[in-house]
C-alpha cells in the first residue's frame, strides 16, 4: 500500500513538474534563450493568487485565467521591450542570462518588500481534504493541480500540433528565416512564445502554492528541477517533457524511503549529472518542437 | 514597361565585409533570367536582401515599381516575391504537407486548392505528405521546397542553386520542372554556378563577381564571350 501510495503521489507532482518545465524549453526551444526569470515567474504566480486569495477572496481556481493572462502580458512586454534588444546565440548568450536573472532579482526583492520573507500558504476549502480509493489517500488539492498541468498541456500540445500559429511557432524554432520567407512574423511568434512559457510559469507558481508553502525565494529550487526535466526530456516534445517530469517525481518521492530527508532535496540534480555524463543528448532524444 | 524586380545599385554586407558592390539588374514579367558567378561572388547575399533577410548599406529594391525599403522582410511574400533558398532550408521536422501549409501562411483561405495544385506537380510530395521533411532525399526536398513557394501564389520566384547536390539525373529533373514552371507563366530568376545548363534555360543572364555585374547580355552572346568561356567554361 505504501508502494501504490507514493507511486500515486510521483505522478501528481510529475503534472505539476511537466508544467514549469516546458515554458522554460518551450521559450529555449524557439529563442533559444534561457529564461532564468523563469523563477521569478512562478514565484509571482503565488504571491498573485495568495494576493487574489486573502484580499479579494478569490479560489485560486477562479484567479487562474486572471493568472496566466497576467503572466503571458507580463512575458510579452519583457520579451517586446528588454530581450528583443539582447544579442542571442553562441556568442550572446551571456547578457540575455544576466539581464533575465537581474530581472528575477528585482522581482523577489519588489515580493519581498511588499509580503515580507515569511512562509505563507493559499488555504481553500478543498486544500486539506483527501478522496480514499481503494485504501490509496488522494490529497484533493494534488489531484485537481494534476489536472488542471494535464490540461494546460493537452491544450499546448493541440496548439502547436493543430493550429497555424503553433505550426508556426515550431517552424520559427526549426528555421525562423525559413519562416520570414513564408511570411510569418518572426518577432511576433518570439513574443506571443515568451508569453506562452510565461503563463506555464505563472500558473505553475499558483497551483504549486495550492499545495507547498512558500516565500520569496519560491522559484529557485522549481527553476533547477525545471532545468532537470528540460535536459532529460528534450526541447518542446510534450510527450518527452512529461516523460522526464515523471522520472524526475518518481526518483525524488521514492528517495525518501532510503535517504535521510536533508539529502532527498539532491537527487533531482544527481540525477541531471548522471544524463548529462550517460545520455548527453538527452533521455528522450533532442527533436526541437518536433 | 517596369520591371517585375529591379535591384538598383546596391550595397549588402556582413559586419565590416562588404559583399555587393553597386549591383543592378532587372527581371521583366514573363522573363526567366539568370544570375551566374563563381562561389562567394554574392549570388546568395543578393536574394536575401531581396527577401529583407540583409539590410541594405546603399541603393533600392523595387517590386513591380514599389521601393522595397519601407517593406519587412515578412510582408514580402504577400506582394508576390518567393525563394526557394540555396540547401532547401525546410522545416525538417515539421511534415511534408506542414511545409506547404505554412509556404500558405499569407494566402490560407486558397491553401486547400494551392496544396492540391502543388500535389499534382509533384506526385512524390502527396505520397510523402506525412513523412518528415527532414527525412526526403535530396530531390524531393527540393521538389517540397519548391511546392513551399509555389503555396505563395509568387508572381517572381527565385531559385537559388537548386540542382546543388543533386545527381546528375535529378539535375535533368530540375532543369525540367524549372523550365515547366516558366511554360506555365511564371517569372523566374535563376542563380546557378552549371552556366551552360542555366544558359540554355534562361534567355538572358547577369555574371556577378565579387558583389557586381561583369557582364549581361542574353544567353548566346553570354555562351559566346570568350571571357566566359575561359573563365567559366574551361574552353
Ligand atoms: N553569414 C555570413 N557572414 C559573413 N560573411 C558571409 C555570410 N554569408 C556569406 N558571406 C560572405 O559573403 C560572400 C558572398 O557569399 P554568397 O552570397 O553566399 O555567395 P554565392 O551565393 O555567390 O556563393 C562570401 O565571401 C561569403 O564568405
Ligand atoms: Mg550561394
Amino acid at each position: 500500500m505504501r508502494f501504490v501510495e507514493l507511486l500515486v503521489a510521483a505522478v501528481l507532482l510529475a503534472g505539476l513538474y511537466a508544467m514549469m518545465a516546458y515554458g522554460l524549453g518551450l521559450i529555449y526551444g524557439v529563442l533559444r534563450i534561457v529564461n532564468l526569470a523563469h523563477g521569478g515567474m512562478i514565484m509571482a504566480g503565488a504571491y498573485l493568487g495568495l494576493a487574489l486569495h486573502d484580499r479579494l477572496g478569490m479560489d485560486p481556481l477562479l484567479s487562474l485565467p486572471l493568472i496566466a493572462v497576467v503572466s503571458w502580458s507580463f512575458g510579452w512586454l519583457l520579451y517586446r521591450f528588454v530581450v528583443r534588444h539582447l544579442p542571442r546565440g553562441a556568442t550572446g548568450g551571456a547578457q540575455s542570462l544576466l539581464l533575465l536573472f537581474g530581472v528575477w532579482l528585482v522581482m523577489r526583492n519588489a515580493v519581498y518588500l511588499i509580503f515580507t520573507g515569511n512562509d505563507q500558504a493559499i488555504r481553500t476549502a478543498w486544500s486539506t481534504h483527501a478522496w480514499k480509493l481503494a485504501g490509496v489517500s488522494l490529497p484533493v488539492n494534488r489531484v485537481i493541480v494534476f489536472g488542471l498541468a494535464m490540461l494546460a498541456l493537452g491544450g499546448l500540445h493541440f496548439l502547436l500540433t493543430r493550429t497555424y500559429v503553433g505550426k508556426a511557432i515550431r517552424a520559427v524554432a526549426q528555421n525562423p528565416d525559413s519562416c520570414t520567407r513564408a511570411g510569418i512574423d518572426v518577432e511576433k511568434v518570439y513574443a506571443l512564445t515568451f508569453g506562452l512559457g510565461s503563463a506555464l510559469a505563472g500558473v505553475a507558481g499558483l497551483l504549486g502554492a495550492t499545495i507547498f508553502s512558500f516565500n520569496p525565494s519560491f522559484g529557485s529550487v522549481e527553476l533547477l528541477k525545471s532545468f532537470v526535466v528540460v535536459v532529460m526530456g528534450g526541447l518542446g516534445s510534450v510527450a518527452g517533457t512529461a516523460s522526464a517530469a515523471l522520472v524526475l517525481a518518481l526518483v525524488e518521492v521514492f528517495a525518501i524511503l532510503v535517504l535521510p530527508s536533508y539529502l532527498t532535496g539532491a537527487v533531482g540534480f544527481v540525477l541531471l549529472v548522471l544524463v548529462l555524463v550517460l545520455r548527453p543528448g538527452g533521455l528522450f532524444g533532442q527533436k526541437v518542437l518536433g | 514597361m517596369t520591371a517585375l524586380l529591379e535591384l538598383r545599385d546596391i550595397d549588402v554586407g556582413y559586419g565590416d565585409v562588404q559583399v555587393l558592390r553597386g549591383l543592378s539588374l532587372e527581371v521583366h514579367p514573363g522573363e526567366i533570367v539568370t544570375l551566374l558567378g563563381s562561389n562567394g561572388a554574392g549570388k546568395t547575399t543578393a536574394l536575401r536582401a531581396v527577401c529583407g533577410l540583409r539590410p541594405l548599406l546603399k541603393g533600392e529594391i523595387f517590386f513591380e515599381g514599389q521601393p522595397l525599403s519601407a517593406v519587412p522582410g515578412h510582408r514580402r511574400a504577400a506582394l508576390g516575391l518567393s525563394l526557394v533558398p540555396e540547401g532547401r532550408e525546410l522545416w525538417s521536422q515539421l511534415s511534408v504537407r506542414e511545409n506547404l501549409e505554412l509556404g500558405a501562411f499569407r494566402s490560407r483561405a486558397r491553401a486547400a486548392a494551392n496544396l492540391e495544385k502543388v500535389f499534382v506537380l509533384f506526385p512524390r510530395l502527396r505520397e510523402r505528405a506525412a513523412q518528415l521533411a527532414g527525412s526526403l532525399s535530396g530531390g524531393e526536398q527540393q521538389m517540397c521546397a519548391i511546392g513551399r513557394s509555389m503555396m505563395s501564389e509568387p508572381k517572381l520566384l527565385m531559385l537559388d542553386e537548386p540542382s546543388l547536390g543533386l545527381s546528375p539525373l535529378l539535375v535533368e529533373q530540375m532543369f525540367k520542372i524549372v523550365s515547366d514552371l516558366h511554360a506555365a507563366g511564371m517569372t523566374i530568376l535563376l542563380v546557378e554556378q552549371n552556366l551552360t545548363k542555366a544558359l540554355q534555360l534562361a534567355r538572358r543572364g547577369y555574371v556577378i563577381e565579387t558583389g557586381a555585374v561583369k557582364l549581361k547580355g542574353s544567353s548566346a552572346e553570354l555562351l559566346a564571350n570568350p571571357a566566359i568561356r575561359s573563365a567559366y567554361l574551361g574552353l
